[in-house]
């Protein structure tokens, strides 16, 4: 364990957090609306704070050790969701210190489930720092430090494996800062991509940069209270059901799919992958499933069907309406749509398709072993064998996220809501979707959650996260023995 | 730069680190994903599953874009076909191979343009055999390298405890040495190794290296009380007759030394007998204490163990210690044993890894940096650069000018005559440095020698 080196890394990570705040600042300035001067503030206090801690921590590391580097991102997204409350907590947005605090702590890991309401009259400055929290988690702020700091080097794949979703971890290129430059550029081309489309098809420019942002890093703040319901246009929905479609598959097959180059093999680059084609027919399924009894109970219209289903699916969180009004059936598939969540290395949340494929395939092969007790039988992902550790650990996983889960329901059930909240609060918050049903549906918010629920919900959106493991090693009383 | 080596074994991984940590882009295949899991944790590279000499997986590794290929699996046949998929169908430009099979490395034709695609075969059987008898031949040194062909020495000796060198300042060695000219390049205390200045104290047990030419070496030796027998006379023991053994036996059999050589694979003893022509073949256990005191491995000049294993050198070594055979030559394969080694009491050790490495690196490197090798644990490197009409470091007194962190110049070649610097020296233009530095410093210490846009 390198202490030191844990706290310089963190303090840099707050001092480049603080200097992000002027771009809020910015915009404040550019709309001459309210909070220049708080935003300018948060800044510098954050900034200072980043720059006391390399101080006191001496330099940086030489080296870190794995132990290092689940604490350090741990440690990482806890300390900037706090530090990411200043701004909601001075400027007055909040009503109470948890309040910003779960606000920024939503904001970051890309939940977007929120405590304020009358959106559509705050200030653009709040707004922007809103979605932007929430794009800067989306692909990753340990991914992005490993990307730009090349003092991360040496220990910028522990940091990196520690961070990135999914049940294994590879690298695009041959340098850990290189993969996180290019994820980056990707997703900051697509941020730009999705912005410029969004604005085409008719919202403002503020708000079609935010709703890019938050698309993108499937995160769902919107800038209005009707979330996406706002926008009365149905091209608005579908460009924006294609796109959180695009940002819960594997960054690392669009970028495959780029060094192939804009060829007719692009589709096939994708079809081939197996995770995505069980994405995209889970997805497929899934609207049809979801539309045929709201349909018939004329609930919604189809394309608030294809738009929620969608957003729920792949964790996004934005809704065109109140899908918790829809017929129970629909709601409970909905519910658990959540869990499985969108493709590894996405920027969706949820268990990701992947492992939820991997463990329905390790289940048949126990039947196949059942029918034919000497049969060889292999788990096959893209035609290649998974590993028994990989498995091993994939039920590892799958164990810890519903004990997890469990545990974050009652306890939110402890503080005195009802047990249908409790339970979809629990699981919109670990899955990082936002809304859930009941008290916390998509035509409420959590401001009426008592501050212990709150409080709850926070750590079980940091430990969705980061999958479970890197927050939970340091649980583990060994963990901390020399 | 964009290199891709084939094979995680320890060749393969400690070029993969080393160039890591020179900031190139690496990729690392291998067979196993054990290794490669490995691999991956101790650095920053990528590492792809599959056959190395398989297009499909060279495709993986990103092949197209490689600048480099170094072919280090185990298999001799898998590395050369590698050579050739990457030049034929991936135009990888430069392309090194390890080969142990000295049928292979006998044929310079072999390899070409037009014929199997190899710029470098290197052959670590070959390599470490080279190094042994060097060692043989200053047989009282822990090491002995040469530099600017030949004339340079840098010589490794841990300091004996009544040796006039025990006891004194690194400013004093001129004196003690009789105003030889020699200068003291690197030296360990307490496995530590650094490279040392002028206040740095010697003690009888560290070691250190030192830069001479290489006409004083005999000179040097005798003066710091390590005294060189002559080689016809010496009774030697080898144990293991492998691919090492087999050739440092026929390079000692031409130094006309008096051989016993102890195999334990009977038909692999049988072959060596009938393939060596005065050595004395014993099939046996080199751990039989009985077989050994047989054979009087006390009356022995020199023990060389070059087994496959590790393990069984250092034991045999140990034991040949225990007889007080005066010098003992251990070949360790693996880093963690070689850090181990003096601490057991054991001086010499030659490591086929270490020497392959260095020979790998050395060619890669380009520009004015002629050779390049490691010193002691690997943590200190020697450079042997020829300064240019516009590098930095010319004209300037050495004490004056601002080096790397522990970086000294070792010796100048200098119009074909040895000088051993001092504060004062400058270097002139075309004169051959021998730097030696940390391992940190090496790109530091390289751009000294860097050509300079003026120049063109």
């Amino acid at each position: 364990m390198n202490p030191r080196g844990v706290a310089w890394t963190i303090g840099i990570l707050a001092a480049f957090f603080g200097a992000s705040m002027l771009l809020p600042a910015l915009v404040a300035w550019h709309y001459d609306t309210e909070h220049l001067r708080e935003f300018l503030a948060a800044g510098l206090i954050v900034s200072a704070i980043g720059f006391i801690m390399m101080r006191l921590a001496g330099g940086a590391p030489e080296s870190l050790s794995h132990r290092d580097g689940f604490l350090i991102v741990a440690l990482a997204w806890v300390v900037l969701s706090v530090l990411g409350a200043v701004p909601f907590w001075t400027t007055g947005t909040a009503a109470t210190v948890m309040d910003a605090l779960f606000e920024s702590a939503s904001g970051l890991t890309t939940t977007g489930a929120t405590v304020f309401s009358g959106l559509d009259k705050m200030p653009a400055s709040i707004l922007f720092w809103r979605s932007m929290e929430e794009w800067l988690g989306g692909m990753g702020i340990i991914v992005l430090a490993v990307a730009i700091m090349p003092l991360l080097g040496i220990g910028g794949m522990q940091l990196f494996r520690a961070e990135a979703p999914g049940p294994v971890k590879d690298k695009l290129t041959a340098r850990v800062a290189e993969t996180g430059k290019i994820l980056w550029y990707m997703y900051l081309a697509m941020t730009c991509v999705v912005a410029v489309v969004y604005w085409l098809l008719g919202m403002s420019g503020f708000d079609a940069i935010n709703h890019a942002m938050c698309t993108i890093s499937i995160g769902g703040f919107s800038t209005h209270d009707a979330s996406m319901g706002y926008f009365d246009s149905l091209w608005i929905r579908l460009a924006a059901v294609c796109f959180m479609f695009m940002a819960g598959i594997n960054f690392t097959l669009h970028f495959a799919a780029l060094r192939r180059g804009l060829s007719a093999n692009v589709l096939r680059t994708y079809f081939t992958d197996d995770e995505f084609r069980t994405y995209f027919k889970w997805i497929i399924v899934l609207v049809a499933i979801v539309g045929l009894p709201t349909l018939l109970t004329a609930k919604g219209s189809w394309d608030e069907v294809l738009f929620n289903t969608v957003a729920v699916a792949t964790t996004t969180g934005f809704a065109v309406s109140d899908y918790s009004q829809w017929p129970v059936v629909t709601s409970l598939l909905l519910f658990a749509t959540m869990f499985v969540g969108a493709c590894a290395g996405s920027t969706g949340g949820g268990m990701k398709i992947v492992r939820v494929l991997l463990l329905f395939r390790q289940g048949m092969r126990e039947v196949r072993r059942l029918i034919h007790p000497h049969a060889v039988v292999t788990v096959k992902l893209g035609g290649t064998k998974v590993t028994g550790s990989v498995v091993e650990a994939l039920w590892g996983f799958f164990v810890l996220y519903i004990v997890c889960f469990m545990m974050i329901a009652v306890l939110v059930a402890a503080s005195g809501v009802d047990m249908l909240t409790a339970l979809a609060a629990a699981a919109a918050c670990i899955t990082n979707t936002g809304p859930g049903f009941g008290g916390v549906g998509p035509a409420e918010n959590y401001a009426a959650l008592p501050d212990f629920a709150k409080a709850v919900l926070m750590f079980g959106m940091v430990l969705g996260r980061l999958e479970i493991f890197t927050f939970f090693v340091l649980l583990v009383p060994e963990f901390w023995r020399k | 730069m964009n290199v891709l080596i084939l094979g995680a074994g320890e060749v393969g991984f400690s070029i993969a680190q080393r160039l890591a940590s020179e900031n190139c882009n690496v990729v690392v295949v291998d067979r196993d994903p054990q290794l490669l899991k490995k691999v991956a944790d101790c650095m920053d590279v990528k590492t792809v599953c599959g056959h190395a000499s398989l297009p499909s997986v060279l495709e993986q590794a990103n092949a197209a874009n490689a600048d480099l290929l170094i072919a280090a699996t185990t298999n001799d046949e898998v590395n050369m076909m590698a050579c050739q998929v990457a030049h034929s169908l991936f135009k990888v430009p430069t392309k090194l191979a390890r080969v142990r099979e000295t049928e292979y490395v006998k044929h310079a034709k072999l390899c070409g343009r037009d014929d199997l695609p190899i710029d470098l075969i290197i052959s670590p059987e070959t390599e470490a055999a080279k190094a042994i008898i060097k060692r043989f031949q200053v047989s009282a040194a822990a090491d002995a390298q040469d530099f600017a062909d030949g004339r340079i020495s840098l010589v490794g000796l841990r300091i004996p405890p009544k040796s006039a060198l025990a006891g004194i300042s690194l400013k004093e060695t001129t004196e003690a040495m009789n105003d030889i000219p020699v200068m003291v390049v690197a030296h360990e205390h307490n496995q530590n190794w650094r490279v040392p200045s002028g206040d740095a104290v010697l003690l009888a047990g560290d070691t250190i290296y030192v830069a001479m030419a290489k006409a004083h070496t005999d000179m040097f030796m005798d003066t710091a009380g390590l005294h060189c027998e002559e080689h016809a006379s010496r009774h030697v023991m080898l144990v293991g007759g492998g691919h090492v053994g087999y050739i440092v036996a026929q390079q000692l059999e031409a130094l006309n030394v008096s051989l016993k050589m102890i195999e334990f694979n009977a038909e692999r003893a049988e072959w060596l007998a009938e393939h060596l022509e005065n050595a004395t073949v014993i099939h046996g256990d080199a751990m039989d204490r009985q077989l050994l005191e047989e054979e009087n491995v006390g009356e022995m000049d020199d023990f060389l163990a070059l087994t496959n294993d590790d393990e069984t050198n250092i034991l045999a070594s140990l034991i040949a210690k225990k007889y007080k055979v005066p010098h003992i030559v251990t070949l360790v394969n693996r880093a963690i044993y070689t850090d181990l080694i003096a601490q057991i009491g054991l001086d010499i050790t030659v490591s086929p890894r270490l020497t392959t490495v260095s020979s790998v690196l050395s060619h890669i490197r380009k520009g004015r940096i002629l050779g390049m090798s490691s010193l002691g644990d690997g943590s200190i490197e020697v450079l042997e650069a020829e300064a240019l009409e516009t590098s930095d470091i010319l004209d300037t007194p050495l004490r004056e000018l601002d080096l790397p962190a522990e970086t000294v110049v070792g010796a100048i070649l200098r119009d074909g005559e040895v000088v051993i610097p001092d504060g004062d020296t400058r270097v002139q233009a075309h004169d051959l440095v021998l730097m030696v530095t940390r391992s940190s410093s090496v790109m530091a210490t390289e751009k000294l020698f860097e050509v300079h846009l003026e120049f063109f």
